[in-house]
């Protein structure tokens, strides 16, 4: 077994970066021995999973072949398909609004749309379910005046749609905004000298450009999306997610639940390799560093009230409606005598488990990212592959998995913290480990042979330059998994302890029920407590980089 | 008899299939300062590194003071070799003051802080010790990364290419500065550059690298005036090659007999190297060659002439005598140079087809 594990090493190594002539050397046992430790841990029980799966042998085929299952399969593959080319629309123009015009409040604009990041997808769909629901405001709102008595079905695909696309489209925005950012403005400015108008000129030479932030955002937007369990579960959109909860929590085989998880994992993976092949192709476009002069600010004369109410609208849509929809909930639900004390338990539930999350995830993905960056090239990068796991796998597989895992193998930890904390490691270790990894990337390896030439040991040397070097990225990765915990929701779901309620399974299990009131209130409590980090993440940013 | 401070014996190392350095055999006594001179990718910083223990050799051995670092079955870690380095980005500590980054190599001890001043004031930079290293300008930063690596008296301080992140006027008085710093420490040093003019001025030693193997070494006059192959003769400096024919002890080529140093047997072809203050050139109605480029250079005026034989030499004169494109002059050997003459055989241009590989290779880089 050993060997195996080995010989795969190398050679899964050899297919990275190893020949290219630059120095590797051997890394210590105190990074690699944690590193495939943590890797090992991360693919356990997915490994499980897989093999449960396909040791049920014939019938797991007959599973994966029903009717319904293909019916499933079309719902996903459609709901993908049309956040992401609603995302795009939205985007592009928006990307391009905030930052090559003089669109007013241009700068205001651009923080408010990205904001939607911090509301979780159920949030977002319990706003949805609030606001245009049966019974919800609007259809209130026009009941009187017009004896309006229903609204046209906002549950299944229209509302799983808004629902997610309203919280996944600031990913492909900012990629777009960044990539505009990067764009060398001499570029453009050759193109109009050699005679093109400003349309040709877009379509010829910044499309093509933005064409790696497109394909690279467009697939962060398509993995939310087939990866969303909350927003589609709450609008009754049947996907992988929620069937293969609906499965797991109403039939005692859970056979079907693994087969439906596999196809999930199938088509997160299919993304996941094409996200890849673009990522390799990108590094062709990346333009140059180091622009010595900004672009010149496009003028939209006549077109900037239309541009101007186009932003407004989906900041509206977007962040307006939902926050509006939590607060008049909360302040109607405080004077209905809905109490608060409930939510502030659930509070410090999340908080506890998500600071604890944070901590272990920053610790473990230390290793894992010393490993791929000073050490890559033979084995260097496959732990740091392996974490890519948490990218690939929607979180209510991974909680499953520990499920079987966890009943047959980890009963001491079954139905404890630990599993929990387990699966939030599997989930947001790339996040933790991406952070460290672009900290580490920016310190010169020279900064590290110059304290070993001055006579300090490898050991030494990570204790006393690497680690306060590496610190920035560390805290950022702490932050990020901290965030991204507080709003997670079916890993929570199945895998806490029972009575142990968090803001995130308060809202779900009340959304569930329409009782708005009781929802509104750990929702906003969870936009706001999952802001800090993000305000935190977003002002250290620009001292970082000096 | 001064000791040897570094000894390299048949040093090898490839990365892949491309050979880095190739064979190279070296010896530097305590106290020189050698400046080994390339171009990009010639392996000069892999030399460097191989000495420093950042990188292990394939073959051959490494002595410093006296004791084997790298051998066969035997590698001595860069914190134990007593080696030096500053390297071309300098990489100081961002976390650490200016001087914290100096005391980083010094045991904790009593006199630590006493080094600490004394590496300060040995660089002039005693006013920034509470500074941090982003306050600080390129040359500042350049002078702690020296003070650094100086600071435990090491026995061989190494410094890669320390010159090439500043200005141009910055540089040549960082030059200087660095010269002195390093005469009144005393210290053995090795320094690479990829500029020939500043290999001829710091170095006690220049060592010419190409393609991974060591082409001379030796003074910096001896590199400049008697180079050992066509491609030293080229890098360093400019030159032009004249085919002759030995007669006697001189060098018979179109422009006439030309003294020669070494003694070679007559009648043996050779290339004469021709650098352009060798010859003077005068307007004569039936003179041998035809002006046909000119470049201004302020001072002077830098010719190109074609000769009959096709063959076209440089000459360098002064900016007033301004002659026009087309003229016909003739050649006087302006002083009593003597000539470098390579067999015919090696000069086939030969080292201008390795410098344009070498800039290739240092794009990829």
């Amino acid at each position: 077994m050993g060997v195996v594990i080995g010989k795969t090493l190398s050679l899964i190594g050899r297919l990275g970066r190893a020949g290219q002539g630059t120095h590797i050397p051997r890394p210590p046992v105190i990074i690699w021995l944690p590193a495939v430790f943590i890797a090992l841990g991360v693919l356990l029980p997915q490994a499980y999973l897989v093999l449960r799966a396909l040791g049920a042998g014939g019938e797991i085929w007959e599973l994966l072949f029903r009717t319904r299952t293909l019916a499933i399969l079309g719902r996903t593959v459609a709901l993908v398909i049309a956040v992401t080319a609603v995302s795009l629309a939205i985007s592009l123009p928006l990307a391009w609004l905030t930052t090559r015009t003089d669109l007013p409040l241009r700068r205001v604009w651009s923080v408010l749309t990205a904001l939607p990041l911090v509301i979780p997808s159920y949030v977002a769909g319990f706003t949805v379910v609030a606001a245009l629901g049966p019974r919800g405001i609007l259809q209130q709102l026009l009941a009187e005046p017009f004896g309006l008595e229903r609204l046209p079905e906002i549950y299944g695909f229209p509302g799983a749609l808004l629902t997610v696309t309203a919280v996944s489209y600031p990913y492909l925005l900012l990629a777009l905004q960044a990539a505009f950012h990067g764009l060398d403005p001499c570029l453009e400015e050759a193109s109009h000298s050699l005679g093109y108008g400003s349309w040709d000129t877009f379509r010829r030479i910044t499309l093509p450009q933005l064409r790696p932030a497109l394909a690279a955002g467009s697939l962060l937007v398509a993995l939310y999306t087939l990866r969303d369990f909350g927003g589609v579960s709450l609008l009754r959109y049947e996907t992988f997610t929620w069937a293969i909860y609906i499965q797991y929590q109403t039939s005692i085989d859970r056979m079907s639940a693994a087969a439906l998880s596999l196809v999930l994992v199938a088509l997160a993976v299919t993304i996941l390799l094409i996200e890849t092949r673009t990522q390799s192709r990108a590094r062709y476009y990346r333009s140059t560093v180091g622009v010595v002069h900004l672009p010149t600010q496009r003028q939209l004369g006549r077109w900037r009230w239309p541009a101007l109410g186009f932003c407004v609208s989906v900041v509206l849509l977007t962040l307006a409606m939902p926050m509006a929809i939590l607060v008049y909930w909360t302040t109607s639900g405080m004077s209905a005598g809905e109490s608060l004390r409930l939510a502030w338990g659930s509070a410090l539930n999340s908080a506890y488990v998500s600071g604890l999350a944070a901590a272990i995830t920053a610790v473990a993905a230390l290793p894992i990212a010393i490993l791929a960056v000073r050490y890559a090239g033979k084995s260097g990068r496959l732990p740091e592959r392996v974490t890519y796991v948490g990218f690939a796998l929607p979180g209510i597989v991974i909680a499953l998995a520990l499920v079987f895992f966890g009943a047959n193998y980890a009963t001491p930890i079954y139905q404890t913290l630990g599993i929990l904390l387990f699966a939030y490691l599997i989930l947001f270790l790339p996040q933790a480990v991406g952070s460290t990894r672009t900290s580490l990337l920016q310190i010169s390896p020279h900064v590290e042979e110059a304290a070993r030439s001055l006579g300090r040991s490898v050991r030494q040397t990570l204790i006393t330059v690497t680690l306060p070097l590496v610190r920035p990225g560390v805290l950022a990765g702490a932050a990020l998994v901290f965030l991204t915990t507080m709003k997670e929701l079916p890993a929570t779901l199945l895998l806490s302890p029972i009575g142990f309620k968090t803001l995130a399974t308060s809202v779900w299990s009340a959304t569930s029920e329409s009782l708005f009131a009781q929802a509104a209130v750990p929702a906003l409590l969870l936009i706001v407590l999952s802001s800090i980090p993000m305000a935190l993440l977003v002002t250290r940013q620009p001292k970082e980089i000096s | 008899m001064s000791r040897v401070a570094v000894r390299c014996q048949n040093v090898s190392k490839r990365f892949g299939q491309t050979p880095a350095v190739n064979g190279i055999n070296l010896e530097l006594t305590e106290g020189s300062f050698l400046a080994l001179l390339g171009p990009s990718g010639c392996g000069k910083t892999t030399l460097l590194r191989l000495i420093a223990g950042l990188e292990t050799p394939d073959h051959g051995t490494i002595e410093v003071d006296g004791k084997f670092v790298s051998a066969p079955g035997l590698f001595v870690p860069p914190e134990k070799r007593r080696v030096g380095i500053v390297f071309q980005d300098y990489a100081l500590f961002p976390h650490l003051s200016v001087a914290d980054n100096i005391a980083y190599g010094l045991a904790r001890s009593a006199d630590r802080r006493a080094r600490v001043e004394e590496m300060l004031s040995l660089v002039g930079m005693r006013n920034f010790q509470k500074r941090m290293p982003h306050e600080l300008s390129g040359g500042e930063q350049q002078r702690v990364a020296i003070a650094r690596a100086l600071a435990p008296a090491p026995e061989v301080l190494l410094l890669d290419e320390p010159f090439s992140n500043l200005d141009a006027d910055l540089r040549s008085r960082i030059r200087n500065e660095v010269k002195d710093i390093l005469a009144y420490a005393r210290a053995t040093v090795i320094f690479v550059t990829h500029d020939q003019e500043e290999a001829l001025f710091m170095g006690d030693r220049v060592g010419v690298m190409n393609r991974g193997q060591l082409e001379q070494f030796d003074r910096p006059e001896a590199i400049f005036h008697t180079p050992a192959t066509p491609f030293v003769a080229q890098f360093v400096g400019t030159a032009d090659f004249l085919s002759g024919k030995i007669e006697n002890g001189s060098v018979a080529t179109e422009v006439g007999k030309l003294p020669i140093y070494d003694h070679l047997p007559s009648g043996m072809t050779v290339k004469a190297m021709i650098r352009p203050d060798y010859l003077d050139i005068n307007p004569a109605a039936d003179g041998l060659g035809e002006i046909i480029d000119r470049v201004f250079q302020g001072m002077h005026y830098l010719y190109r002439v074609r000769l009959p034989s096709g063959a076209t030499i440089r000459s360098l004169q002064h900016h007033t005598r301004d002659y026009p494109v087309g003229e016909r002059v003739s050649f006087h050997m302006n002083s009593d140079h003597a000539v470098t003459c390579f067999e015919s055989a090696k000069s086939n241009g030969d080292g201008m087809v390795g410098i344009v590989r070498d800039e290739d290779k240092n794009n990829n880089q």
